[in-house]
């Protein structure tokens, strides 16, 4: 009994001298160190990516401060785009990235949404199920966007040919509500176009959900 | 005993210095971030298409005041940067420069609840604070071919952080 | 005496940090540092496929605003030539040469799936140059999305220069592990290694802890969902590594004490009988 004391009181002493040093370098680097490596340590948790989507169902629209009082998420649908002239009845998806236009229409992530006037910006391919028919579309045609918080229809005011890189001809701060929708011309072409057909939309009636 | 004491006087001193003092309002955040800086003789600001993205996020995103603060102070280092520089457009900047204004993107990501990444592509991914995904951006605004537009930042990224790297970097092209 | 037992426990207190860090040359140049690790989480991780993938998805997104069809893209990569390039890749990676990411094949035969689908289908293409268009995204689409599968080219320069240094580090690190062991057995009458032994065991236990405390992984998504498992791979098994020495060398270390107390105490028993002490 008095042989495995000692054994265990050497094992111990041995234990306490090693928890010591351990203890010293971690005060160390507590004092030193860890200012340096624990933002690369915050940076490696924030660099994420979720695929989790919020249901749209509790967006709704603060009419005094005309804003949307939460967002839709990207990649979910958040109005339908409804052109009676051309027959087009499309989903519209909050962000344009590709992967996105392979199944209804976009909206530029950084242009405004209906009811909050400023420009409000949506792109589709130019096929005929999606923009291809866009040139049909006569001034003063009917634009209506049915969002989960109110119907909002706006009146064709000006049809434009634009150079893929100008941007400022999709203006997003505005000094009335415009819509936009553009997409690739000339139509049904063959391989990467460098125009855009632009499509300028007025707002003339707004109907917001209770 | 005295170990321990030590350890939670060198945490005050490492936590202690870091406490906000001024406390930023998320009004005054944003009307910080979509501002018109002029440096030097020339206008710096963001894109309006980033100015909304700003609006809409902290909308959407209660940022705390530290985090505000935090952004706040990190505006005012990268116009410090550029006023040192005494430069016109980011592409005079030196390397050293535009790694400075790198770094102070990372210290956003790193150091707030802001949460973003890169996907492929340069498509740039900003989460909510709440973990969903907010918005996916890429430089050019007019979408069909510009995929080649790559917003490629090693180290870190953030919403508030490439606006701010992204909107002094857009007077290059300017 | 007393400045010995000073001696004694400075020596314990170096000895300690030339084996941490010897044991950290050795992991660092076992993991991170090894092309063969790199190449056996690439598999593990199904780096291959999900690269070619996300390639031939991204490819389709260009499909509809072209006017082609998808069997344009029709062989444009297989994984097999995928897995070569990732292999030639990590290979010139380790040894510091140039990544140079060939898109010639993948254009070629993207230039002649459209000819042959242009001819096939009667369709006379009034402007070349929007073709041309299309075939230079997808060649970018290509090269972008091997670039940021293989974002450690990267920090490719720093990497070299801590593989090229490592070897030296582990080499000084066994000298001096050796050299002051020998010393403090003649000087300090040093007759095991038990406090260092626990004490890095010990000390990696303690970042194994803080790593896991302190670094969460597990969202960490980065240019590709390949890349980021990559990463997480990597992390993941280094994190296990640390976890492995920590017992190791804590059980080592209690071991190699045990032992030593164990034969000191029956040592001095023995002296005691043999001088007739009376046993307790």
């Amino acid at each position: 009994m008095h042989k495995a004391k000692n054994v265990l009181k050497g094992i111990a002493k041995n234990f306490a001298v090693s928890f010591f040093f351990v203890a010293f370098f971690a005060f160390l680097f507590f004092l030193f160190g860890e200012k340096q490596i624990k933002p690369y340590f915050s940076l490696a948790s924030n660099l994420s990516y979720s695929t989790i989507k919020k249901e749209n169902t509790d967006i709704s629209f603060d009419s005094v401060q005309k804003r949307l009082l939460d967002y839709p998420n990207y990649g979910t649908i958040w109005a339908t785009l409804k052109i009676p002239t051309l027959n087009l009845e499309l989903p519209v998806y909050h962000g344009d990235t590709l992967d996105l236009l392979r199944y209804g229409v976009g909206h530029l992530a950084g242009s405004y949404f209906p009811g909050e006037g400023g420009g409000i910006v949506l792109d589709a391919h130019n096929t005929d199920e999606y923009f291809g028919t866009l040139p049909n579309l006569p001034i003063g045609g009917t634009i209506i966007l049915d969002t989960i918080y109110g119907e909002f229809t706006y009146e064709v005011t000006e049809t434009k040919i634009i150079h893929q890189t100008d941007e400022a001809s999709l203006p997003v701060k505005t000094s009335e509500e415009t819509l936009m929708l553009y997409t690739c011309y000339p139509m049904h072409y063959m391989g990467l176009t460098s125009e855009r057909y632009v499509v300028y939309a007025k707002l003339i009636g707004a109907d917001y959900e209770s | 005993m005295k170990k321990i004491g030590m350890l939670a006087v060198a945490g005050i001193l490492l936590f202690g210095f870091s406490a906000n003092v001024n406390a930023m309002t998320e009004s005054e955040l944003e009307a910080k971030l979509t501002a018109t800086y002029t440096i030097n003789g020339h206008e710096f600001s963001l894109k309006d298409t980033e100015k909304v993205l700003v609006e809409e996020y902290l909308a959407a995103n209660e940022i705390s005041e530290e985090d505000a603060d935090y952004i706040a102070a990190k505006v005012d280092e990268a116009i410090q940067i550029l006023e040192d520089a005494n430069v016109s457009n980011i592409d005079a900047l030196s390397n050293g420069d535009k790694n400075k204004l790198v770094a102070l993107v990372s210290d956003i990501s790193s150091n707030t609840a802001v949460k973003a990444t890169v996907l492929s592509g340069g498509v740039l991914s900003i989460q909510n604070i709440d973990g969903t995904e907010f918005a996916r951006v890429t430089k050019s605004a007019i979408r069909q071919t510009g995929n080649n537009n790559i917003v490629l930042i090693t180290g870190g990224i953030s919403l508030l952080g490439i606006a701010i790297a992204l909107g002094m970097l857009k007077k290059k092209n300017a | 005496m007393k400045a010995k037992s000073i001696v004694f426990y400075i020596s314990e207190f170096l000895l300690t940090i030339f084996l941490f860090l010897l044991l950290a040359c050795i992991l660092l140049q076992a993991t991170l540092f090894n092309a063969s690790f790199m190449q056996s989480i690439i598999t593990r991780e199904n780096f291959v496929s999900d690269t070619t993938a996300q390639i031939e998805e991204e490819f389709s997104y260009y499909i509809l605003q072209s006017g082609l069809s998808e069997e344009v893209l029709n062989g444009l990569i297989t994984e097999s030539e995928m897995a070569a390039n990732i292999e030639e890749y990590v290979t010139k990676f380790y040894n510091g040469e140039e990544i140079v990411i060939a898109t010639d094949e993948l254009q070629t035969r993207l230039e002649d799936n459209i000819v042959t689908y242009l001819e096939q289908n009667n369709i006379v293409v009034a402007d070349e140059a929007s073709l041309d268009q299309f075939v230079k995204e997808i060649v970018n689409t290509y090269k972008q999305n091997v670039e940021d599968a293989f974002s450690f080219s990267l920090v490719q320069k720093p990497f070299i220069k801590i593989k090229n240094i490592l070897p030296f580090g582990l080499g000084i690190s066994v000298l001096l592990f050796l050299g002051l062991a020998i010393f403090s057995m003649f000087f300090c009458k040093r007759e095991n290694l038990s406090i260092p032994l626990l004490a890095t065991g010990l000390l990696y236990g303690c970042i194994w802890y803080y790593l896991a405390q302190n670094l969460d992984m597990k969202n960490f998504y980065v240019y590709t969902t390949a890349f980021s498992n990559l990463v997480k791979g990597m992390y993941e098994i280094i994190h296990n590594h640390i976890d492995i020495i920590a017992i190791i060398f804590l059980v080592s270390g209690f071991l190699s004490g045990g032992i030593y107390y164990f034969f000191k105490v029956m040592k001095e028993q023995k002296i005691k009988s043999v001088s007739g002490a009376k046993i307790p």
